[in-house]
């Protein structure tokens, strides 16, 4: 029942999932649109003053009816957005005197204004969407005209040449370097002794590491330089002197680094996967690590819950912060008497089901406990867990305690028999009665040490309980729930540490070979993401700038936590202007600035700085959304939802710069 | 523009600048250009005269200051004119880790070629420009020579109706020129316009119908070869079965005088240096051993 190891995921910032996919869709229109919009100004602004036109025929063949008109109409929609948005600014200072509050961040420890939205920001997030769909659709429309000329032939022949040019130049004998890692056992790269289920992951983590490394630099390196090589060496002259269309050229490259990446990933992915398989592999890592689990996950909530009979007086609270640095879990105070919930609510019926046909359902969890107290030696703290569905009654609580005496002479934890013939065995099945009548089961009193992953077995019932039947809605909640896990901590004077992820029900376990496959896709989406960024920047700059470029990028991308703390002022102290001025005056970050025009100057910096990095943060991609190495260590299957849904994200990033890379290759005098 | 114009330009002007904007060197200058059908035409000048900036404009790599290109009655930058062009850059600018198949190949994509085709005149060119021997080694192993006829095998692969020319003789032996003026008068034969720059003026002269001279960036002279170099002042004579004698000059003397001229020499014409090579390696084709002996030498006896 016990298992004293299995995975727990630490992805909780990842979230998104199809249902989020209108709301982004829409971010991404005003983001993209924005940078659209600038470039849309500064072609009209080249049009008007290169000499390009004249050998072109005339202005009207590089600037469009359609163009103009839309670039026409999406300037005259940022113009209603602007006044819209002094409109908010107005609104914000009347709601800001209202509250009595600092407008925005960066005024020390002042509470700052929490706005109310009204109509003014649903006009003015529709002017942007308008105004960023508009100025798209005119700065696209030379890039869509001329897919239409693009002739597969061409970029094959472009990406074939790739292909040889790194293979002649024996580029990839670099490749076979990551083998070198297998020659090490996994202890050597770290000096600590190490847990026997720890070895595998810090393997895996080692060859993750390794591959990227070897693989982001290779594509750097052959991605940056191509285009620049090209017009250095002339052999671009009788490449754009044939009836190549330059953005050929741009996807022919891509393509061709693209296609000897994939197979070198594949054949190192294929090669790591054999010596792991055939290495003497830990049995305690074997089941920690060697599968694929298809969690189902609920949304967290940390409640105060008065009486289980009273949910009126429930009240949701943040966790309690115990002061740890990492401050990815919080806690939930133990004891008899506590009033401390982690409720895990569960809301989508299509993910529960699979679990109504299953002899027994696995519920996982990992928590960390933080120690008022030392404690009983040796033994873990008490959880209990009391797992209900919307159809439980607590006004049936006795009804409850009695089918429960009746089924074993009182109340006791039940758990499915090993035995697989057995269906579960006789007290499972009264169990899973109860629960399927009821719509409620509990564990109590379950052991649990710090780091650890546990499973225990839910009856399949009380999900048929849950889904027979629809909940009663309340638009104002939201989905209705349909299953809730309550856990409380029974230890006194003790405190359990949870997050979104250390608890799933588990639907199924995949294949370990398949989801390694898999994790190495997440590789692939960011070698795509290199390889991109390198050719479009190198149709304008010279290689080794280019290669600088798409690795800050790339490597911006692992810090975008800091970074959007940085861009949206949570960061503490202030902006650089708003630091300094502290600086200077001698001020604590916690200190109140007055509101001289000297601070009004340096807050007004401080603004136009995170405008400008909030812009910055459009330009760096999220390589940490295309890490999926965690999934492999932990042994979480990689969905095919999930790829599916980062793959847009890719396209979605991508696609403004390969726009910008057609118009640069456009308007580049390649002879110059 | 007039039809049978294949390329055409007006007032075509390219200034430098540099990072600032601000102009640095007047590359070409209001050049006025018209090439016919059919012709082979010569651009000639000093370095630094705006030779190749003309042919990097009419082919789209550079864009114009001011003025305008035009190739087969299109905007010099439109990439469809292209499909009718061959290009032989300067410098044989191809990859140098392809083999001569592969790179013709390469370009036969470009063109969107179908295999077959593709096969066949990569097969037919290569034989024509006598690299059937190296077609498997790669470009990196060959001869400045073998280069640019490769080079210019990959200009012909789709067959252009104009082709050019940026110093098509550059790096090449004397042979290795002869070669390459016959192809150029073959293309000629074939209906092909070409258009060719160079410095080696005796080449120009030998294939060209008309010629353009740039000087710093200015179109100095242009017109028909033979207009611009005959020299209407000056009559050359030329006669065979004749010994130069005293009395011959005297009289040829009285003869130009008579009719108001003057007889400025008479003399043996000398043959061109270039035939002079041609005779040799012939013969020394023909003769296999054949060695130079000196004046007065035994076998010269």
């Amino acid at each position: 029942m016990v298992a004293p190891v299995f995975g727990v995921m630490e992805l909780q910032n990842r979230s998104e999932g199809w249902n989020d996919f209108g709301r982004l869709t829409v971010t991404w229109l005003q983001d993209a649109g924005g940078f659209a919009a600038i470039g849309l100004l500064v072609w009209f602004l080249y049009v008007m003053v290169s000499p390009a036109p004249a050998i072109a025929g005339s202005r009207r063949r590089m600037i469009s009816k359609f163009m103009a008109i839309a670039g026409l109409l999406a300037f005259m929609m940022y113009l209603v957005a602007f006044g819209l948005t002094v409109a908010v600014r107005l609104d914000n200072d009347r709601q800001a005197e209202e509250q009595g509050v600092a407008q925005q961040p960066g005024q020390g420890n002042a509470p700052t204004l929490v706005r109310q939205p009204n109509a003014l920001d649903e006009y003015q997030g529709y002017a942007l969407t308008a105004g960023g769909l508009l100025a798209l659709l005119a700065f696209g429309e030379p890039f869509v005209l001329d897919l239409a000329r693009l002739r597969w032939r061409r970029i094959a022949a472009i990406a074939r040449l790739s292909l040889k040019e790194a293979v002649r130049r024996r580029v990839i004998w670099v490749f076979f370097i990551v083998l070198v890692v297998f020659m090490f056992p996994a202890t050597w790269f770290f000096f600590k002794k190490m847990k026997p289920e720890d070895i595998l992951k810090t393997t895996i983590s080692v060859i993750g590491f390794a591959m990227t490394l070897l693989l982001i630099t290779t594509a750097l390196l052959l991605a940056g330089f191509s285009i620049p090589t090209d017009v250095k060496n002339q052999t671009i002259h009788t490449i754009v002197t044939k009836p190549v269309e330059r953005f050929e050229i741009v996807v022919g490259r891509f393509l061709g680094y693209t296609i000897l990446e994939t197979i070198a990933l594949f054949v190192l992915t294929g090669i790591s996967l054999i010596f792991i398989l055939t290495s003497n592999v830990d049995e305690a890592a074997r089941k920690e690590t060697m599968k694929a689990r298809v969690p189902v996950y609920g949304k967290l909530d940390y409640v105060r819950e008065r009486a289980e009979e009273d949910r009126v007086r429930s009240q949701s609270f943040e966790g309690v912060d115990v002061g740890r640095e990492y401050a990815y879990r919080k806690y939930i105070a133990g004891g008899r008497q506590s009033s401390h919930r982690a409720i895990w609510t569960f809301t989508r019926p299509g993910e529960l089901d699979d679990l109504t046909t299953m002899p027994a359902v696995p519920l996982e969890f990992a928590f960390d406990i933080y120690k008022t107290t030392k404690g009983q030696e040796n033994k873990g703290i008490e959880t209990s867990f009391d797992i209900i569905t919307w159809k439980w009654d607590p006004s049936r609580e006795a009804e409850y305690q009695k089918a429960f005496r009746d089924a074993f002479r009182g109340y006791r934890n039940v758990s499915p028999s090993e035995d697989p013939d057995s269906g579960g065995g006789e007290d499972w099945k009264k169990v899973n009665e109860i629960a399927e009548k009821f719509g409620r089961f509990q564990f109590k009193n379950f052991p649990v040490f710090d780091y650890h992953t546990y499973r225990l077995m839910v009856p399949p019932g009380l999900f048929k309980n849950a889904l027979d039947g629809k909940p009663p809605v309340d638009p104002a909640a939201g989905s209705p729930a349909l299953v809730q896990i309550k856990v409380k901590c029974e230890s006194d004077s003790q405190m359990l540490g949870v997050a979104p992820l250390d608890l799933y029900l588990l639907e199924s376990e995949g294949l370990f070979w398949v989801n390694f496959f898999k994790g190495a896709v997440g590789l692939w989406c960011r070698l795509t993401i290199v390889i991109g960024l390198s050719v479009a920047a190198s149709t304008y700059l010279a290689g080794v700038i280019s290669m600088i470029l798409a690795l800050c990028l790339f490597i911006g991308g692992y810090f975008q936590e800091f970074l959007t703390g940085v861009a949206l002022g949570q960061n503490i102290g202030g902006g650089p202007f708003e630091s300094f001025t502290r600086l200077v005056k001698g001020s604590t970050t916690a200190a109140e600035l007055d509101k001289t025009p000297t601070i009004q100057f340096a807050l007004f910096g401080d603004d136009a700085y995170r405008w400008f990095f909030r812009r910055l943060m459009n330009v760096i991609p999220d390589t940490e959304r295309f890490t999926w190495s965690n999934y492999l260590t932990q042994g979480f299957n990689i969905s095919f939802d999930f790829m599916a849904l980062n793959m847009i994200f890719l396209a979605a990033y991508m696609l403004p710069w390969f726009v910008l890379a057609y118009y640069l290759m456009r308007s580049r005098e390649i002879a110059a | 523009m007039a039809e049978d114009f294949i390329v055409e330009t007006r007032s075509l002007t390219k200034v430098y600048r540099d990072f600032w904007g601000r102009p640095k060197k007047t590359a070409l200058n209001a050049l006025d250009l018209q090439i016919r059908k059919g012709e082979i035409f010569g651009l000639l000048g000093p370095n630094g005269s705006g030779k190749t900036t003309t042919i990097k404009l009419i082919l789209g790599l550079l864009f114009p200051t001011s003025g305008e290109a035009f190739v087969f009655g299109q905007p010099a930058v439109d990439v469809r004119k292209n499909e009718r062009i061959g290009y032989l850059p300067e410098e044989s600018y191809l990859y140098r880790f392809l083999n001569a198949e592969e790179t013709l190949d390469f370009y036969g994509r470009l063109f969107d070629m179908p295999t077959k085709v593709r096969e066949e005149r990569a097969a037919d060119l290569i034989r024509r420009v006598g690299l059937e021997n190296d077609k498997k080694r790669t470009l990196r192993e060959y001869s400045k020579g073998m280069r640019q006829r490769i080079g210019l095998a990959q200009a012909l692969i789709n067959d252009p109706e104009l082709v050019i020319l940026d110093e098509p003789t550059s790096g090449l032996d004397p042979l290795g020129t002869i070669w390459m003026k016959e192809l150029i008068l073959e293309l000629r034969k074939q209906g092909k316009t070409v258009l060719m720059c160079s410095h080696r003026l005796d080449d120009v002269q030998d294939v060209c119908d008309r010629i353009a001279i740039l000087y710093n960036g200015d179109l100095q002279e242009n017109g028909e070869v033979k207009k611009l170099v005959e020299d209407a002042r000056r009559v050359e004579m030329r006669a065979t079965n004749l010994q130069l004698t005293d009395s011959l000059r005297q009289d040829l003397a009285a003869l130009v005088l008579k009719h108001g001229g003057q007889l400025e020499s008479v003399g043996h014409p000398t043959t061109t240096l270039e035939d002079l090579f041609k005779r040799v390696v012939e013969e020394s084709k023909a003769r296999p051993g054949r060695r130079y002996q000196p004046a007065g030498s035994p076998a010269t006896k």
